[in-house]
Parts: C-alpha cells; sequence; structure tokens
C-alpha cells in the first residue's frame, strides 16, 4: 500500500480577545490541512491536530498546548501553560491521519505579553468600619 | 448611658451590617446599611483571582481601585469614578532603611464628603483596576448616610 506523507500549509493568526471577557484567553489558529505531500486531496478523512509552544526556534522541547479534531485552532491561558511573560516562544503544529503524522509546521514567532491581559475579580467583602 | 456601652451598641450595629453585606449570594439588591455617624473608612479584601479563577497576585498585578458613588445601587459601565487609589502602597520600614509594599485596603471616606450632599443615602462600590488596565465588576455595594 503506497504510504502517503501529509503536507500542511500553516498560517498562524494569534488573537487575543476582547477586554471584558470574563475568561480571557489567546487563541491559536491555522488553515486546515487539504492534501497529501503528494498533493493528493486528504478528502473527508478525519484530522488530528497537536499544538506546540517552545522557547527555542528550533522547537526543541516542545510544551503541548492542546490537541484538536478536524478544529483549527486551540484557545489557550498564557498562565496556566505557564508561558515566559515578556519572552519570545515559538508555537508550531503538526497533523495526523489514520496514524501517520506530518512534519512540524514552521514555527511562529510569538512574544508573550508581560502584563496579563485579564480582568480581575471584584473586590470582597466592601464594609464600613 | 456610659461611654463604653455607646462605642459596644455601635460596634454591634457595624458588626450587623458588615454580617449582611457578606449574606445574599452576591445579589445587587443587597446592601449594607450603616448608621448614621459611625463610619468613617471603607474597607475590603483584595481580589485573589482574576474573573477566569486563575490566581492573582495583587501585590504585582492589581495598579489601584476606583470608588463609585450613587444614589441609589444600581451602578454601570457608563458611571465615573469619583476617587481613585493605588492598589499597592510603600510604607517605610520599623527601622526607616527601606520601604515595603503594602495593600491599600482601607480608604478614608472624608475624601468623598465635599463632593456629597449632607443628610443623603448613597451607596459605594468599588473596582479593582488590573496592570492592564482592565477593570474588575463592581463590588457589592455598601449605603453610606453618614454625609454630613
Amino acid at each position: 500500500m503506497k504510504r502517503k506523507a501529509k503536507s500542511m500549509m500553516f498560517v498562524f493568526l494569534l488573537a487575543i480577545l476582547a477586554t471584558g471577557i470574563a475568561a480571557q484567553a489567546e487563541t491559536l489558529s491555522w488553515n486546515a490541512v487539504t492534501t497529501y505531500t503528494d498533493g493528493t486531496s486528504i478528502g473527508s478523512v478525519t484530522v488530528t491536530y497537536q499544538a506546540y509552544w517552545s522557547t527555542s526556534s528550533a522547537l526543541t522541547n516542545l510544551n503541548s498546548l492542546g490537541s484538536s479534531t478536524t478544529s483549527t485552532s486551540v484557545t489557550f491561558n498564557i498562565d496556566t501553560a505557564a508561558m515566559p511573560r515578556g519572552s519570545a516562544i515559538y508555537f508550531t503544529s503538526r497533523s495526523t491521519v489514520n496514524g501517520a503524522a506530518s512534519a512540524l509546521a514552521t514555527p511562529l514567532s510569538w512574544t508573550v505579553p508581560t502584563v496579563p491581559t485579564k480582568t480581575p475579580s471584584a473586590p470582597a467583602n466592601l464594609r464600613m468600619n | 448611658m456610659s461611654r463604653s456601652l455607646v462605642h459596644a451598641l455601635v460596634f454591634l450595629f457595624l458588626a450587623g451590617g458588615i454580617l449582611l453585606s457578606g449574606c445574599g449570594g452576591g445579589g445587587e439588591s443587597t446592601t449594607a446599611s450603616i448608621p448614621p455617624g459611625v463610619a468613617s473608612a471603607l474597607a475590603w479584601d483584595a481580589p485573589q483571582t482574576y474573573e477566569d479563577n486563575t490566581p492573582l497576585d495583587p501585590y504585582k498585578d492589581l495598579d489601584s481601585y476606583e470608588f463609585y458613588v450613587r444614589n441609589d445601587p444600581n451602578f454601570t459601565e457608563n458611571d465615573l469614578p469619583m476617587a481613585e487609589v493605588a492598589a499597592v502602597e510603600d510604607i517605610l520600614s520599623p527601622d526607616g532603611k527601606a520601604y515595603l509594599k503594602n495593600l491599600t485596603t482601607l480608604f478614608n471616606l472624608d475624601n468623598l464628603k465635599p463632593f456629597l450632599t449632607p443628610g443623603a443615602r448613597y451607596y459605594i462600590s468599588i473596582r479593582a483596576v488590573g496592570m492592564g488596565g482592565l477593570k474588575s465588576g463592581f463590588s457589592q455595594p455598601v449605603a453610606w448616610d453618614d454625609i454630613s
């Protein structure tokens, strides 16, 4: 059986959700994989995506950011993911079809915001003294 | 009536008001009522989390607090703050050789009196402002009748 490797054309877009939303989160998104490396169409087969981040542009020591089936985005929280604020990190992703994984996508550089873009909870127990 | 007995009654009255403010599940209609002639300062507990429940360090993640005053407890995003204080203040260490970070959790209500009408009932609510500039929701309001 001819084994087909998959090609991936990734276009990463980072978006910071608007202020005022309760759960401040960032979203990493990419274009869907549509062909194998030989140019033939993937068709309707299920594609699983795994997103990663690393402090190295060489993509060593990958940290998992999350996986999705068919969906072409993953939402994450900077602090929950333990990303270093103020430093550059690199995103990448790979797709898997029928157990065969693609190569890693070209890394996307992003500087982690130094200031939390999250909404504080309201002060509690307001009282007169 | 002795002076100490008066103080004890005032304390009980205040304690009751504070306890009331902690009940009611955060509904906007529940406010603590403070008897006239008693309140002189507003106190609160600094938030310890963001709205998404991730931890917040009030020493480094909060910028300030804003104070809002209305004639009713229905605070809205269109309201403007009447006062603002830094969330963290520097205080001199006991030996006078360094500054220590101190959380601001008290506000002197006398600062607001010049802008208010004596005898009227007011409601006060505060918001925390994060270092990124995002504001928390309004705290549960408290009623204030001590405008003299």
